[in-house]
């Protein structure tokens, strides 16, 4: 019989080709290639003057340049990147601990907190807004002369002249509780269904033992924990690199995008926007960039999360998707 | 005897401690919600004298500006919505349908290519859109689909993650006898596909394609570059209109075009947040 | 118990959202009729207007209705049967129009492609410059000799570096300070336009001018809404261009003046510190300076008038001149190389730029301060526009038209580069982050310089 099977699976294995197929073609067509080309771009001189384009090859020059090791040339790549893990950081510290404590209270069946499932429901509303809007929104609560602006000064919280829009931790600081606000709902869920995905019988012997609540979570729920945790700081970290609609509506110039003010909240992602067009070598010398920094980031969850660690996640996600 | 009291006494401070605590982050998650919708309803100068929970009763009268600002935008708010719906109903039936499709493939089939093939995608998985933009941009002039939607549908088809769940997904709930079964019925295999296997994957289908959804009708970076034509463009485009400095003149109509372009989202989510709830643990969006 | 609070909240919420999502869309269903009509009653909605499809169509591209308003108007009554063929494309808003020109220039094919289209000041000399996008005007057999009554100034602005005209304006555009009359008299004691002339006649009468304002006002009212104010005087009367023949990025002294007078403003509380065409810069011009913020002065010009000031301004606007001659915008016309139509091409610039009539017809319909010496004679014969489309203050005395005469002569804009608009935008930022104390001068400069060499590579800094 399993002999029968499998043969009948090899004959069959062309149509497994032909349904891959649609994936691959448009993977390689859209994305692959697309890939290849912007490392091809980056090695060019490639911009435009009123209008009209200049090519030359340059090999790695443009990378010298936006790294700032060329003489006279600025590391804007590094400090937009900076700007985007400032913003990023700013707001996944506070998410992730925020995170935990949801994913504590809201499992603990000692102190049971009533609607539950109701407080799931409203902190993952944001996640779903168009960022645009959320942007949008905040900067017309918080500009020069908003509502919650001014309701701040006048209840003296912040002082009379303060501008949050010309201001760099102002500006930044909504950014990233806007990051925060969005996601935090997200992230709680995640490790809400990860601490479900722990064995209860860890718990009950802890319990038999005489370890109280604190002690459970930082000796069970926190190391059982530490591959989702991983999962999310590089899911995470990758969404935050490549950071756009937020910034890029929030606090910037007209023409230029630049991150106001002082070219403070300017992420990579915006400084691809502004050059695409008329930069094109540069414009792919910061996708490649970004690139790498990317795959780095990565790279550090699959050599920190080892084999071992990647096998418990894998088993605890089946687990999980097996209870529903 | 003591000891058991301040037991329960304790219990009962952090019972309170932690709803209190957990009504702060609901109340921080809706708040601005309160806000947005009450600010729809003033006009223009007293959004800017401070913030308030009573509404008031400028709804209709901002809307009316609204639609008379609009005629200088060359867009609609309402043209907006349908173009985005125009995208994401067909990019969410690409990555969903297609999704399957190689999951399925990966799945059921022994080819040769199989293990790479699934080491490619897992591979893949995590890079970003922006990074391949420049070189798809340029091959886009080329081929002469800029301020088209095709580069915004067709690409959805290659969506490594919908793969990977929902290849996760058969794994856990697709028996190889239906299959069988299917076969012995003398069912092709495209057919079983669509009429047997589709259907069992109904749940996965329908969450994925949930978030599917949200993540292309929130999309900005890509079609900020692949849209010049005004009219052609997306909601999440039109609400950036909005906020450039020739339209921002009105912040009652800022506040009424942003209202009505997320509180639609935010019922459509009440109503469907048991699926989308659930399917998060399934690994749905993330930024 | 929570639970059922939760359970309020929710349904409160739940029902909230859908009561209002339900007026909106129930508005938006009953609203639907009312549309039509405001639609007729202002602008035409469309992007195009026209049937581009048509064999001898002839597209003209703006940022706004600006041109189209001259199209219909006074062209439909001299050409009406060129008028016909007119489709119009009105990009809506002058950041990204670009972005959007410039990938149909180069796709003649396009249905939508310019025969024809306007350019901006801040950015003609990137068009041009590019003999593969705009044809050169003596190719549509304009020639010198039709240019004789234009403002200088105006021809080297629309001339390529070899010197071949190829954009031609129909209004010249002398930069002022436009003064509202009651809050002038509230708080600056005096609607007379010499006094106030003599307040506004050099930057540090302006300060002084400006700390009066305060303290007459207790700071309810300002004389800028922002330091920004100050912009358009200082770098649209450069006498150095951003770069020089070398391609090295140079900056004008005026440039670090701006910065300078820029933070004593700041520091000194002197304005609300907005930026220029921002929703607030707006809401102060319709100030009452009591209850609501108000700003006493913009920085204006001819087009400005008709185009920028709100309804409190009419009647009620006073001209002052700037301490420097300078301008500020102007729309340049320019035939595309590809051009469907170069005789139709030529009759419309002409009619527009060139034609005596034309442009007496022009400014009969808003007032504008066209671009040519003879019809500005006639119109001051006639008294056309005397009262500023509406604007002026009438007890102050002045002529629209002749008190822009003087400040039109001689003007100088051969500073004038392909990058400005973009610069320029760089500049805002490295002074707001100057004035609020982010960074010194000096820092500022060299971060500005950086700024324009990283977008502009083939610009240098020394």
């Amino acid at each position: 019989m399993a002999t029968k099977k499998r043969r009948k699976s090899v004959e069959r294995g062309k149509y497994g080709y032909l349904f891959i197929a649609p994936f691959f073609i448009t993977y390689l067509l859209f994305q692959l290639w697309p890939l290849i080309n912007t490392f091809y771009y980056s090695t060019l001189s490639y911009y435009k003057r009123n209008g009209r384009e200049i090519i030359s090859f340059a090999g790695l020059e443009n990378f010298a340049d936006i790294l700032g090791l060329t003489a006279g040339e600025r590391p804007y790549v590094l400090i937009y990147l900076k700007n985007t893990l400032i913003m990023w950081g700013m707001n996944f510290i506070p998410q992730i601990l925020v995170s935990l404590l949801m994913a504590a209270w809201l499992t603990n069946n000692k102190v049971k907190i009533r609607g539950t499932g109701a407080i799931k429901v409203i902190i993952y509303l944001p996640s779903i807004i168009t960022a645009a809007s959320v942007s949008v929104l905040f900067k017309a609560m918080f500009s020069q002369y908003g509502p919650i602006t001014k309701t701040l000064r006048d209840i003296g919280i912040i002082s009379e002249n303060f501008d949050f829009m010309a201001s760099v931790m102002g500006t930044r600081g909504l950014i990233s509780f806007i990051l925060f606000w969005m996601w935090f709902g997200n992230t709680s869920l995640m490790l809400i269904s990860g601490v479900m995905g722990i064995d209860p019988g860890l718990f009950e012997a802890a319990d038999i033992d005489g370890a109280n609540g604190k002690k459970q979570f930082f000796y069970i729920t926190l190391p059982l924990l530490k591959p989702i945790l991983l999962y999310t700081l590089v899911t995470s970290a990758i969404g935050g690199l490549q950071m756009y609609d937020i910034p890029a509506l929030f606090n910037v110039t007209e023409t230029n995008l630049q991150g106001l003010p002082n070219d403070t909240s300017t992420t990579m992602a915006m400084y691809i926007m502004r050059l695409y067009n008329s930069n094109v070598g540069k414009a792919a010398t910061v996708s490649v960039f970004l690139f790498a920094v990317t795959l780095a980031v990565s790279l550090v969850l699959f050599v920190s999360m080892g084999d071992k660690e990647a096998k418990k996640l894998k088993k605890a996600e089946r687990r999980r998707r097996n209870e529903k | 005897m003591k000891n058991k009291d301040s037991y329960s006494a304790s219990l009962r401070r952090q019972k309170i401690l932690r709803g209190l605590v957990c009504a702060f982050f609901c109340a921080l998650s809706l708040g601005p919600f309160l806000l947005l919708a009450v600010n729809a309803t003033r006009d223009s100068k007293a959004i800017q004298a401070g913030i308030t929970l009573i509404p008031s009763t400028h709804l209709l009268e901002n809307w009316k500006n609204l639609l008379i600002k609009q005629n200088g935008m060359q867009i609609t708010l309402q043209r907006a919505a349908l173009n985005s719906l125009m995208i994401t109903v067909p990019g969410t039936f690409c990555s969903v349908y297609f999704s399957s499709m190689t999951a399925y493939g990966v799945h059921v089939y022994n080819f040769k290519l199989k293990k790479l093939a699934w080491a490619f995608i897992m591979a893949v998985m995590m890079v970003p859109s922006q990074i391949t933009i420049i070189g798809f941009y340029r091959f886009m002039l080329d081929l002469d689909l800029v301020d088209t939607y095709i580069p915004l549908i067709i690409p959805a088809i290659a969506s490594p993650t919908v793969v990977f769940f929902m290849k996760q997904y058969m794994e856990s709930t697709l028996s190889i006898e239906i299959i069988e079964a299917s076969r012995i019925d003398g069912a092709g295999e495209f057919h079983t596909f669509n009429r047997i296997v589709l259907p069992i994957l109904k749940p996965a289908v329908a969450t994925q394609a949930i978030f599917q959804f949200i993540a292309q009708w929130n999309n900005l970076f890509t079609p900020s570059i692949m849209l010049t034509t005004d009219s052609k463009k997306t909601l999440p485009m039109f609400v950036q209109l909005l906020t450039s400095n020739q339209f921002r003149t009105d912040y009652g109509v800022v506040y009424v075009s942003l209202f009505v372009t997320i509180i639609p989202l935010v019922v459509a989510y009440l109503i469907l947040s048991k699926y989308i709830v659930a399917g998060v643990a399934l690994g749905g969006v993330k930024g | 118990m929570k639970k059922r609070l939760f359970g309020a909240v929710m349904s409160a919420a739940m029902v909230s959202s859908f009561m209002f999502g339900a007026t909106a869309f129930a508005e938006e269903a009953t609203s639907e009729a009312a549309t039509e009509e405001v639609v007729e009653a202002t602008v035409p909605a469309d992007v195009v207007t026209g049937d581009a499809s048509s064999e001898d169509a002839f597209v003209v591209w703006g940022w706004n209705d600006d041109i189209k308003k001259i199209l219909d108007g006074p062209f439909a009554e001299a050409y009406p049967d060129l008028y016909e063929r007119i489709v119009f494309v009105n990009t809506g808003g002058s950041d990204y129009y670009q972005s959007k020109l410039d990938p149909v220039l180069d796709d003649p094919s396009n249905e939508l492609y310019p025969d024809m289209m306007g350019l901006e000041v801040d950015y003609v000399q990137k068009y041009v410059n590019n003999a593969d996008w705009i044809a050169a005007v003596a190719d549509l057999g304009i020639t010198e000799e039709d240019m004789a009554s234009m403002y200088q100034y105006n021809i080297d602005l629309g001339s390529d570096w070899d010197g071949n005209v190829r954009a031609m304006f129909w209004q010249a555009t002398p930069g002022c300070i436009q003064v509202r009359a009651d809050l002038a008299e509230k708080y600056l004691g005096t609607t007379d336009p010499a006094e106030l002339a003599e307040m506004f006649s050099s930057y540090e009468k302006i300060i002084e001018t400006a700390t009066a304002v305060n303290e007459a006002s207790e700071g309810k009212c300002k004389l800028f809404s922002g330091y920004d104010e100050l912009k358009r005087m200082l770098t649209n009367s450069r006498e150095v261009g951003f770069y020089d023949e070398n391609d090295v990025i140079t900056l004008d002294e005026n440039i670090e003046q701006y910065m300078e007078l820029a933070k004593q403003m700041y520091d000194a509380d002197l304005t609300y510190n907005t930026a220029q065409w921002s929703a607030d810069w707006t809401a102060n011009m319709n100030g009452d300076g009591i209850e609501t913020n108000a700003a006493i002065a913009y920085m204006g010009c001819p087009w400005f008038t008709y185009w920028c000031l709100q309804p409190t301004w009419q009647e009620n606007t006073i001209l002052v001149p700037t301490p420097e001659q300078c301008y500020w915008g102007g729309t340049g016309l320019a035939a595309t190389a590809n051009c469907s139509d170069t005789e139709m091409a030529a009759t419309i610039m002409k009619f527009i730029t060139t034609d005596v009539d034309g442009m007496v017809a022009i400014n009969a319909m808003n007032s504008d301060f066209v671009n040519n010496t003879e019809a500005l004679s006639k119109i001051v014969e006639s008294g056309a526009s005397a009262d500023g489309n509406g604007y002026l203050y009438a007890d102050a005395g002045q002529n629209f038209i002749e008190f822009f005469l003087p400040l039109a002569d001689g003007i100088d804009a051969s500073t004038v580069t392909a990058e400005d608009q973009q610069i320029l935008s760089m500049l805002d930022t490295q002074v707001q982050a100057y004035v609020t104390g982010e960074k010194d001068l000096e820092t500022a400069i060299a971060d500005l310089k950086a700024a324009i060499h990283d977008t502009f590579d083939y610009l240098t800094v020394e």
